[in-house]
This record gives C-alpha cells, structure tokens and sequence, in this order.
C-alpha cells in the first residue's frame, strides 16, 4: 500500500521574467513505512516537492495522492486540516513558536483539528517518545538544539501522522546531536512511522531505506536498499 | 481551537511585549475615560438643570416683576403700566380657561427680631393657593387662609429651617415679631429639598429658609403710598395638564401686553420651555463632547493598528509555523483579531475604572456634578471594541493571506 503516489507532478511559478518551472513532471510511490531521503543539489526542486508533499502548495499539474485521496485540487481550509491531522513537519531550523513552552509546542497541531479529541495523553506520549518529559514547561530559548529538534519532531508524532516530512532536520546540528536525531528517526521508523527526509548530506541519507536523487526538477534515479 | 486556549494563547503573546502593550492600550484608555468623563459631566450638568427647572414647576407659568430703579419704574407708570398688581392677576384668572390654581406673591422688606445666626429668611406675602402651585406640604398646621388675607390677619407660616432656628418660638400658636408688628405662627412647612441654582434664569427660592405672611398684612410695616404698595413681585400659575402650557402662554403674553401698555416691566418664566431648551442644549452639548472623545477612540484604534502590523511582521515565521501545522487562514485572521481586541479591552475595562474615578474627582474637587450612567458606560466600551475590531481587521487580514512557505523561510 503506498501512503504517497505522485503523477506527473508539475510545479510553476510566475515570476516578472518569465516562469520558472521547478518541477517537470515528478513521478514518486512512498509505501506505509518507508524511512525515504530526498536529495539533491539546491534547485533541483526537491523542496517544492516537499512543500506539494506536505500540502503546504498546491501542484500547478499532475495528481498527488495522499492514502489513496487525490488532494491536488483541494481547497486551503482542506490542506490545512489534511496538515492538522495527517502530515508532521521538522524543520531544519526547529521551527518552535517562541512564547509558548515545550508541552504547548507539542499541542499545537490539535489547536487547528475541528473533531474534539483527549490530546493531553498523546501529547505526553509523544514527548516522553523523544525523551523530553522532564523538559514540559520550558520555553524553547531554555533547549538545546539537539532538544528542540526533538521537541519538533514530538510536535510532528503527537498527530499520529501519516507522514513525517524532515527538511534538512540534522542541518543546524552538531555531528553528535545529528547522528542522535538520525538514531531517533530510524527508532521511530521501525515502529512504522513513514519519514521522508529532505537533505544533501550523505550521511543523512545513509541512514534511510531509500534515496531518491533529484536533478533539474525530476527524478533523475532511485538508490534503494 | 477551545476559546479558552484561544484567549490564553493570545494573552501570552500580548504580554510578550508588556511595556508595548501598555503602550499600545492607553490611546483607547484615554478615549473611553474621555468618553465616559465627557458624557457624565454632561449628564449631570443636564440633571442639575432639570432638577432646577423642576423646582419651578413643570406646569407652571410665572411672570416675574422685572428689578425697575425708581425712575424706571415711574417712567412705566408714566406710559399707562400699573406694574405687576393683583389687578393683573384677577384679569388672568378670569380670562384663562385652563388655570388650575394661580398665586400672587409680594417678597417684604422686613426683618426677624429673632437672631437666626447665617440665615435671613425670605418673607413673603402670598395669597391662597400658591402652596397647591408649589406643591407645599404641611409638617402643623395650615397654610394661609382665603380668610386670612381678607380679614388682614396677623399670621405667618414658616419654612422648615426657619422654624428650627426660631427653637422655641418657632411653633404653631407662637408669636414672633417682624419688623414692628406681631404675628402668630399657623403653619409650618415639611423639609423640601432644594438645590441652588448656578443660573439665575432657573433660579427658584429655598422655601425652607421663607417666611410667609398674607398678602396685604405688609401694609403694616410701612406707611408710603399705597400704589407702590400694590405691587407683586410675582404671579405664578399653574394649568391643568402641561399641553396647555403653549396656549395659556400666549394668551397670558397677550392680556399683559395689552394691561401694560406693552412696556415690558415684566417678564414671563415657562418652566417647560427652559427644559426643552435645557434638553436640546444638552444634546448639542452632549454630540459635540462625544465626537471629540470619538476621535481620541479612533487615535487609539490607529495606535492599536500600528503595533498589530509591527506584531505581524514580526511574527511572521510564528505564522508559517502555525500554518505547516494546520492552521487555515481564518485561525490565523481570528489569532490577530484576538489579540488586538484584547489589548482593547484592557485598554477599555482600565479606561471605563479611570474615568468613573476621573469623573468622582471631579465632582469632589471642581463641585460639577458629575453622573455616570450604565448608558455611557456600554457607549464607551462598545465603540472601543468597534475601533479594536476594525484596527485589528487589516493586520488580522494581511497575516492570514501571508504565503505559508513565504513564511516559514521569513528570517
């Protein structure tokens, strides 16, 4: 079963001088599961192809769906709920909302979600997945980077998602604290998360199943393990 | 998102920037204290007024016997004028339809024997019917007499306060002296409240502090001629019901006009034309305040727009953020449009306590009188919540139709 399969993916934008085509048709199948690594030289489009993954855009042609639900066409208030419920995002700068403390971070996701539901626990368990249960009422600037990064990515697991999508997650890290966050993705992986980490570092994408190498808005060839 | 959460959330980012807040709140805290204080002083300017204008009587007419100098008043008798005689009044009662009760009254330059400290009492002589006119209740015994005026009797009838300060002889069946002659006490006044005029246009006497004898009974204290003698000082009457006011006034203008030969040694007081004009005046009074206090509401609406922009920009990655974890663009609208009405109404709740302070302190150190009404308060805090809603309204708008990727690469 493939969570995500993406047909002839066309991303365009319209710029003063012209369009710039950043995707060309990608063609992508992502089975439930799979710890996949996004890579390739900057403007190769690999993060448009995030952005369309992680319904943060929509795709100028082609279909894209999301467990089996085609969600090219969908409205805002839709992709952002399909974000609220389904979709996790870290970012390579941690991405936390400053005023508000390490357990309102997590909880954020379950501000946006319409149905009602007790998020408390899974909050909690989510943060005691990343090992920070000790840390529930500091505010981001009292983390380190390592912690924040594990903050967000307890943010991105609270939802039970679908999907985790990491941009460059190891980026603003230390080797140490890099290769910790990378031992966690992969501990979250075999209990069936699905990650796709976007990076062009190739030790990052050592650590997943399969890599998917982009060139020039395409998908110039596939590494698998 | 639960309200609750909602409203904490936007709390603790308006409380990031305390001083900022603060800062942000006191345009519409000066605008709704304006407001407040503005409308107060008016409402009880207007209530002073009224309280004045109803003292006077609310269905009454008077007309007043203008302060003449000697020369003036023998030129009026030159030109045909009898002045303010009881002559005048009796043409009145007989050519006015809807007269329920009419009065003369003589003010009497006579004094007390009796010390009574600060107070000089106001003697008057009146005729019967003035108390019903002026709504008098008896505290003992009666008021003066159709009998009384007829038959010259040496009576009087005292104010409350008067009857007080006399101790002993201020009782029925007392006699007390005035001027040279002696006269026994038959009545006293109940208490009636009375507050001093500021314009002498309302200006009514503090019954409780007049002395009244029958009319006539002056003759005792002097011995000029009898002509000058005759003169009133007032003729007040009352109508049935108040709509016969407009109509008994012009009938009443022209009967004097045409007693005194159109010399104007008199003038006609209508309680119930002051109090329309009162009315009106507040109520021009009232919008000219009001706007004034309006435009400091609309600068703190604009204060309040201001830092709402500076808090969007800088938070513009906070909401990308937001947004990469589901918030759709109304959440976002709705966040910024929370924060700036809850800076509002800190700046209003604070501004409606300051100026119901600002407004006591006045009446207490300038001695206005000052009201404030449940109305002004729910006008001040509903137009601050309009000018929060529609200075939060653009910024709310420019952060949700920011661009959610935009966002989230915004250093």
């Amino acid at each position: 079963m493939h969570i995500i399969e993406v047909q002839k993916l066309c991303k365009h934008y319209q710029l003063e001088h012209g369009t710039v085509k950043a995707l060309k048709g990608v063609d992508l199948q992502i089975a439930t599961g799979e710890c996949v690594a996004l890579m390739g030289p900057s403007g190769s489009g690999k993060s448009t192809l995030m952005h369309l993954l992680g319904c943060l855009d929509r795709p100028t042609s082609g279909n894209y769906y999301l467990n089996g639900q085609n969600i090219s066409d969908l409205e805002d208030n839709e992709l952002s709920l399909i974000r609220a419920m389904h979709i996790g995002f870290v970012f390579q700068a941690f991405n936390l909302v400053p005023q508000l403390n390490v357990f309102e971070n997590v909880s954020l996701p379950f501000l946006y979600r319409s149905e009602k539901v007790d998020s408390e626990s899974a909050i909690l368990a989510s943060i005691e997945r990343v090992g920070l249960t000790h840390r529930l009422q500091h505010r981001p600037k009292e983390l380190s980077g390592g912690e924040m990064q594990r903050v967000a990515i307890a943010r991105a697991l609270a939802i039970n998602p679908m999907l985790i999508l990491a941009d460059e997650p190891t980026g603003n890290l230390d080797f140490a604290t890099g290769k910790a966050i990378l031992s966690l993705f992969q501990e979250l992986n075999k209990q069936g998360v699905t990650i796709l980490i976007v990076t062009h570092d190739s030790f990052v994408g050592s650590h997943c199943q399969r890599i998917v190498m982009m060139r020039d808005g395409l998908v110039s060839h596939e590494k698998g393990s | 998102m639960e309200f609750k959460e909602a409203v904490e959330q936007g709390l603790r980012s308006i409380l990031l920037h305390r001083l900022r807040t603060f800062l942000s709140t006191l345009g519409i805290l000066f605008g709704v204290v304006a407001v407040i204080a503005m409308l107060a002083i008016g409402e009880g300017a207007k209530q002073e007024a009224l309280e004045q204008i109803e003292q006077l009587g609310i269905r009454n007419i008077i007309i007043r016997q203008n302060n003449l100098s000697q020369d003036q008043q023998a030129k009026a008798i030159q030109q045909g004028s009898s002045l303010l005689s009881l002559d005048d009044m009796l043409s009145l009662e007989k050519a006015l339809p809807d007269l329920s009760n009419i009065a003369a009254l003589k003010s009497i330059k006579a004094s007390l024997s009796a010390n009574l400290q600060e107070v000089t009492p106001e003697i008057l002589g009146v005729t019967r019917g003035y108390e019903e006119i002026q709504g008098l209740e008896m505290s003992e015994g009666r008021f003066i007499s159709h009998l009384d005026i007829s038959l010259r009797r040496q009576v009087c009838v005292l104010g409350s306060e008067i009857a007080f300060l006399l101790g002993k002889s201020g009782h029925i069946d007392q006699s007390i002296r005035i001027g040279n002659a002696q006269f026994q006490v038959v009545g006293i006044l109940d208490h009636k409240t009375w507050r001093q005029g500021k314009s002498s246009a309302f200006s009514s006497r503090n019954l409780n502090q007049t002395l009244f004898l029958p009319l006539g009974t002056e003759a005792v204290f002097s011995r000029s001629d009898t002509k000058k003698n005759a003169t009133l000082s007032e003729i007040v009457m009352q109508v049935v019901r108040g709509e016969q006011i407009p109509e008994t006034v012009a009938m009443t203008k022209r009967i004097m006009e045409k007693r005194h030969r159109m010399v104007e040694d008199y003038q006609i007081i209508v309680p119930q034309e002051l109090m329309d004009q009162a009315k009106r005046m507040q109520y021009t009074f009232n919008l000219v305040l009001g706007s004034v206090a309006a435009i400091s509401l609309l600068l703190g609406g604009i204060g309040i727009m201001n830092i709402m922009l500076a808090s969007v920009s800088e938070r513009i990655r906070e909401i990308g953020i937001r947004r990469a974890v589901g918030a759709n663009r109304w959440h976002i609208a709705r966040q910024f449009l929370l924060e700036s009405l809850l800076i509002t109404l800190m700046g209003a709740f604070g501004g409606v306590a300051l100026g119901v302070m600002f407004s006591f302190l006045i009446s207490v150190f300038a001695g206005w009188q000052t009201i404030v009404t449940p109305w002004s308060v729910s006008i001040s805090l509903s137009m601050a919540i309009g000018v929060g809603l529609c200075s939060g309204f653009y910024p709310a708008w420019k952060a949700a139709s920011l661009n959610p990727i935009a966002a989230l690469r915004n250093e």
